[in-house]
């Protein structure tokens, strides 16, 4: 009988806490952990205060290399999966090796999203949801003065008031349609634009980007509808998350928001399992699959998956519709609706 | 005995040997090739003669006592070079010949020859002799064979004849013993000669010839140990069984000198000898840049 | 330890033929000619080339280096297998460069990219793919990795240009365009795709350079001193590590009139390089540990029989045949006191490649001034390690001024052993006029006779070891290095290990222990005056030596009465700054 060998894509909470109860599970089974990020395990939500300075890079770990020496766990960092033959059970890296698993979890999170109106001049956007981008943003924020932020999910605000804090002049250019993953409502536009005035910013609401013209190192300008020309030295594109399914696309799996799994987390591949923030989860009393993001969310699926995957039954059940938990932080939903 | 050592500094026999010699050897001008210090071998050993026929021969080829060095091994052979009238380097057991072609190579115009016995040259050194002969380096390697090892007082030698008895062989030599000829043949010297002790006159022809060779010349010389060894090698036995070389033998033909080697008959003169190169006109076409392989 | 910058330790590994060395050649000149210090010290495998891998290890420093570096900044995989097996090496801000176009998938676990610790950064270059492109093949993906070096270290690319010209300089010229090519491929590539994440940083910067400098091994520096020395006869046989002397001057000696014999076995070649001292020619040979087993008898008739000559050791790992291609320093017995009897004779142990030039020079005079043979201790490590060099390095002495001194001719008889004050009896040599005389390996009297008188051996015995009190009176090099004053630890290193020692030397005394080394060059006869000074100088002491007794810490203990430390390795590896310092650090808190 070969050895069993779990592979986990997804360096983040869900995809470490399946390692961990797969490893208390088995502890004869190869267990890999592969990420396109060069980082170690790390808080998402420490980011916007890593950029800003508050805190440095070490307090972001959460786990170093010492930790998966000791358990046996072969990490793989900064590598990418670029294909999957699901039938031979075969992941296909990009740096051209081979890894082959008799059981694969995917836990690779979500990706910035990119709403189409704004595809023609998106790589003038500075998102920020890894490390990297983090680190990069953190470079340059030095020599910025002037910032833009278009957008409206929770992160935006979230920096926008740690970059005041520090003394940048940051324009919130309000997009209704950036609101992800619930829409907006007027109620809640009121109350956010209130607080985003109280910390400084200015506000631009009802307008739109309508161009964004590189006109140097570090300088921007934005054109909205209005016929507004405003200079900046970054522009800021905070548009939400969508599942990171790309490289699965045309390997057989059923993709729609996230991957389709059923309620014990399995895809129609008896051996392929997703959990967290790229799993979209089938609830038998609703009939309907659901996705969920965040922090514990990732840990609780990552915990069902393995347990299935190590062979003992486990069903997710869906979290309070009310609370929505939100890179570590809880956020009451009574103002947002769900995206249906 | 063979080496009896007095422990006294003043030891006569370093010193004033001289004295002993007659007037008609004195007159002869080979005495310009001994040192004040008499040897120190047994009454009546084979190297007394042989030593007799080599100034001889160097007096004959009037070599300048300035560039003369004598090399020799560790043995009764050893000890010849304090009494040649010149520049000696009695050396390490079996190491005549690496130290001899290492005064050669670095001094071409100096007359060196090495000295040593059968157990030094084709037991102990052995492993020198094929690439002393090999690279051709003209320096006279004379071997003074008596098939006994003498100043350890008797035991077996690579020449000790199959059965014979000795110290170390009680109930008989119970290996064969080496052709040292043949070997020097078959090794390819440019330059193989024997002859006898007790020929001291025969023997300075063939020394005149060896060192006026231009390569490595090979001189074996039968020896009578005539302390440990009254059976083998002996003059009663040996003056009778030695031949002139056949008239009509062409020195320049290896297999002949080889037929000859192995027919169980002593042949007294030189077996084998050609004209090639010796090492240093080789090494001279190398300084020049110019292939060696003519 | 905290590397700077512009201090980056850089390995090529790939399959032999992939041209790891060559590379890191190109490499090591490039960096010279931009005003660089380079240390580079290749690993071979102890497997028959062709199979085995192949390494090429250079540091580049703007610093004057004193060891290659225990870790790995920059690792450039040109065979992954055989680079998976380097990674254990790698520093904490390690790059790996790798190919990312592979002819086919590597299978699982053969692939290095798939090793990349968790804080090294990789990065992915097609490197057969630019190769091909330059070359129609793959073979110039070593000159490819160059172009990428230069690109993300910030070196400039016309100095790699220069030093590719020069590698090629006798090949057509396409060869050398193609190459050239291929540098700028590998150069372009990575400044147009690579987004540089680590700190690893030479600035582009060139240090102007007037220095007359030129990249040397261990071995080159003695073949080159043997050159200048006049050398009249190296004999030798093959060995590793030490070969290398003999192929250099096979080819250099002849044409200064010299003579190269390769010997049937090191007790003839000992046997020449002692003929031809005694016929007053200068001769050497360079052997290892096995062949310094053969040549003791030799050696020690050279003692006895008073007779100049020169013995290089390169030390490897031993008992026996050991390990061939690692380094060691466990020669110091066999070296000093190997053969019978009471046979003093010098012994020096250079540190660093220009002192392998220098020492093997002035052993030359050492030989010829007390007439003895003189043994230096070189190493695996110190002959296969390339640096540069300031020529007018190697114009400099600061050991002493040994002047042979010749017997002038007279009246026989000629004393060849004559007791004199110093030990020394001047000196006749074979081809002079009436000064006629046999030396030998017996005990003998002053003319040279054999005598086996007990009051004469006292005499002899005492005058060969009065040669050696003459020479550490004669030796001006004192050996000590760092702060002068009291010290917390005070290192005793000798050969390869002294630069890790000094290193190790600055890194403490920046923590505020209070360092400081006794280096002595001339490893016996002991200069016990200085090492006494030194030794009153120091809380600790600590002898640092790659061996597993701690051979010449037992030597020089019976000198003083200070308990010494020892600090001995025997992994075959050279001995690390890093390790050091932990030691000491673990052992003061």
């Amino acid at each position: 009988m070969t050895q069993k060998h779990f592979v986990i894509i997804g360096n983040g909470a869900a995809g470490n806490r399946a390692a961990d109860v797969l490893r208390e599970g088995d502890s004869h089974a190869k267990i890999t952990i592969i990420s396109d990020e060069f980082f170690h395990f790390y808080y998402r939500h420490r980011l916007k205060d890593f950029i800003v300075g508050n805190i440095d890079e070490t307090s972001l770990t959460v786990r170093s290399s010492e930790y998966y020496h000791d358990k046996h766990i072969r990490l793989r960092l900064g590598q990418q999966v670029i294909k999957i033959d699901l039938n031979s059970q075969l992941l296909y890296l990009k740096h051209m090796e081979l890894v082959r698993y008799t059981h694969l979890l995917l836990c690779t999170g979500g990706k910035p999203r990119m709403p189409e109106i704004h595809y023609r001049y998106r790589e003038h956007f500075t998102s920020m949801i890894t490390l990297d981008d983090a680190k990069h943003m953190k470079q340059q924020l030095p020599a910025v003065k002037r910032m833009i932020v278009v957008g409206g999910d929770l992160i935006s605000v979230q920096i926008t008031k740690r970059l005041l804090n520090a003394g940048i002049e940051v324009v919130f250019l309000v997009d209704r349609d950036a609101f992800w993953p619930l829409t907006f409502s007027d109620v809640i536009e009121k109350d956010f634009n209130r607080a985003l005035r109280r910390a400084g910013a200015k506000i631009i609401s009802d307008d739109a980007i309508v161009n964004i013209e590189k006109l140097g190192h570090m300088a921007y300008q934005v054109r909205t509808r209005s016929g507004e020309n405003l200079e900046c030295n970054l522009v800021g594109g905070f548009f939400g998350l969508v599942p990171q399914v790309d490289f699965l696309v045309g390997s057989g799996l059923d993709i729609d928001r996230g991957i389709l799994v059923d309620e014990h987390l399995k895809t129609h591949f008896d051996n392929v399992y997703a959990a967290g923030d790229c799993a979209q989860v089938y609830n038998p009393q609703l009939s309907n699959y659901w996705v969920s993001i965040g922090w514990g969310n990732a840990v609780k699926l990552g915990e069902i998956a393995a347990h299935n995957m190590l062979g003992s039954p486990d069903t997710a059940i869906r979290p309070p519709i009310n609370v929505l938990d939100y890179e570590g932080i809880e956020v009451k939903t009574e103002w947002w609706q769900e995206v249906s | 005995m063979t080496n009896q050592r007095s422990d006294d500094n003043n030891n006569p026999l370093l010193n004033s040997g001289i004295e002993y010699f007659s007037d008609e050897v004195k007159r002869s001008g080979i005495m310009n090739y001994r040192s004040t210090a008499l040897p120190t071998w047994c009454p009546g050993c084979g190297y007394y003669g042989i030593t007799h026929g080599l100034a001889n021969a160097l007096k004959n080829l009037h070599v300048n006592n300035n560039n003369l060095v004598i090399v020799s091994g560790i043995g009764c052979a050893g000890r010849y070079p304090f009494f040649v009238k010149g520049y000696g380097l009695h050396g390490i057991h079996g190491r005549a010949l690496p130290i001899a072609s290492g005064i050669k190579m670095v001094r071409p115009e100096f007359t060196v020859l090495a000295i040593g016995g059968d157990g030094d040259g084709l037991g102990i050194g052995g492993g020198h002799l094929p690439h002393a002969i090999r690279r051709n380096i003209d320096i006279t390697y004379i071997l003074f064979d008596n098939a006994i090892y003498g100043l350890t007082k008797g035991q077996a030698s690579p020449t000790t004849p199959f059965g014979q008895y000795t110290k170390t062989t009680p109930y008989g030599n119970p290996e064969k013993p080496l052709n040292p000829i043949l070997i020097g043949l078959a090794y390819g010297a440019s330059f193989v000669a024997q002859g006898f002790a007790g020929f001291p006159q025969d023997l300075t022809i063939v020394f005149q010839e060896a060192i006026q060779h231009k390569g490595f010349s090979f001189v074996v010389v039968t020896t009578p140990c005539v302390t440990f060894d009254h059976a083998n090698i002996t003059y009663q036995r040996f003056r009778n069984i030695w031949k002139k070389i056949p008239e009509d033998h062409d020195k320049q033909n290896l297999a002949n000198a080889m037929a000859l080697a192995q027919d169980g008959n002593y042949y007294n003169g030189i077996l084998f000898q050609d004209h090639r190169n010796a090492w240093h006109d080789v090494q001279q076409s190398i300084r020049k840049n110019t292939s060696i392989t003519k | 330890m905290i590397q700077a910058a512009d201090d980056i330790v850089i390995k090529i590994c790939g399959s032999a033929g992939d041209g790891s060395i060559s590379a890191v050649e190109i490499l090591n000149r490039a960096a010279a000619l931009m005003g660089y210090h380079i240390m580079n010290f290749d690993a071979y495998p102890a497997e028959i080339r062709g199979f085995g891998k192949s390494v090429g290890h250079t540091r580049i420093s703007r610093s004057v280096l004193l060891t290659t570096g225990k870790y790995t900044d920059c690792l450039v995989a040109l065979d992954d297998v055989h680079a998976i097996t380097e990674l254990s090496t790698m520093s904490k801000r390690g790059v790996l460069i790798y190919d990312s176009k592979p002819p086919q998938y590597h299978q699982e676990d053969q692939a290095v990219a798939g090793f990349i610790e968790p804080g090294m950064i990789g990065y992915g270059i097609p490197l057969r793919e630019l190769s091909t492109i330059a070359v129609r093949s793959s073979r110039s993906r070593n000159i490819v990795a160059l172009g990428v070096l230069a690109a993300l270290l910030h070196l400039q690319a016309e100095y790699f240009e220069t030093a590719i010209r020069k590698r090629f300089s006798a090949k057509p010229e396409t060869v050398i365009d193609n190459n050239i090519n291929a540098f700028r491929l590998g150069f372009d590539y990575t400044l147009q795709n690579v987004n540089k994440y680590d700190e690893l940083d030479f600035q582009h910067h060139v240090y102007s350079s007037n220095r007359d400098s030129i990249i040397m091994s261990g071995n080159e520096a003695a073949a080159r001193a043997c050159l200048d020395a006049d050398l009249r006869l190296y004999a030798g046989y093959p060995i590793t590590p030490a070969t290398r002397i003999m192929e250099i001057l096979a080819k250099e000696l002849p044409l200064k009139g010299g003579f190269v014999v390769q010997t049937e076995d090191e007790i003839s070649a000992a046997g020449h390089v002692v003929g031809a001292g005694f016929a007053g020619a200068r001769s050497l040979t360079a052997t290892s540990g096995p062949g310094i087993c053969l040549m003791s008898e030799m050696i020690n008739l050279a003692v006895m029989a008073e007779i100049p000559s020169v013995f290089i050791d390169s030390q490897r790992g031993g008992p026996s045949t050991g390990l061939p291609t690692k380094t060691e320093q466990s020669d110091f017995n066999i070296a000093a006191f190997g053969g019978s009897g009471d046979s003093p004779r010098p012994v020096l142990a250079p540190t660093s490649v220009p002192e392998c030039y220098l020492l093997t020079r002035i052993a030359f005079d050492l030989a010829e001034c007390y007439q003895t043979p003189v043994i230096i201790l070189m190493d695996f490590f110190l002959s296969n390690r390339f640096e540069d060099i300031d020529l007018n390095q190697l114009n400099s002495n600061v050991f002493g001024r040994f002047t042979p001194q010749t017997a002038p001719l007279k009246d026989q008889p000629y004393l060849r052993f004559e007791v004199t004050d110093t030990g020394i009896s001047p000196r006749a040599i074979p081809g002079m006029e009436n000064m006629f005389h046999t030396v030998t390996g017996l005990e003998h009297d002053e003319r040279g006779f054999p005598n086996y008188g007990k009051a004469n051996h006292l005499k002899m015995t005492a005058k060969r070891h009065k040669k050696m009190e003459t020479l550490v009176r004669d030796w001006q090099e004192t050996g000590t290095f760092g702060p002068e004053g009291q010290l917390d630890v005070g290192f005793i290193s000798w050969g390869s290990s002294v630069g890790a020692v000094m290193e190790a030397i600055s890194l403490l005394n920046d923590q505020n222990i209070h360092s400081g080394g006794f280096f002595p060059r001339l490893l016996s006869p002991l200069q016990t005056s200085h090492l006494e000074v030194f030794s009153r100088r120091c809380k600790r002491i600590i002898v640092v030596e790659m061996n597993y007794t701690g051979q010449y810490a037992n030597y020089l203990q019976v000198a003083i009465s200070k308990r010494m430390e020892r600090f001995t390795r025997v992994d075959a590896e050279p001995i690390s700054s890093e390790d050091i310092v932990n030691w000491i650090i673990k052992d003061e808190s």
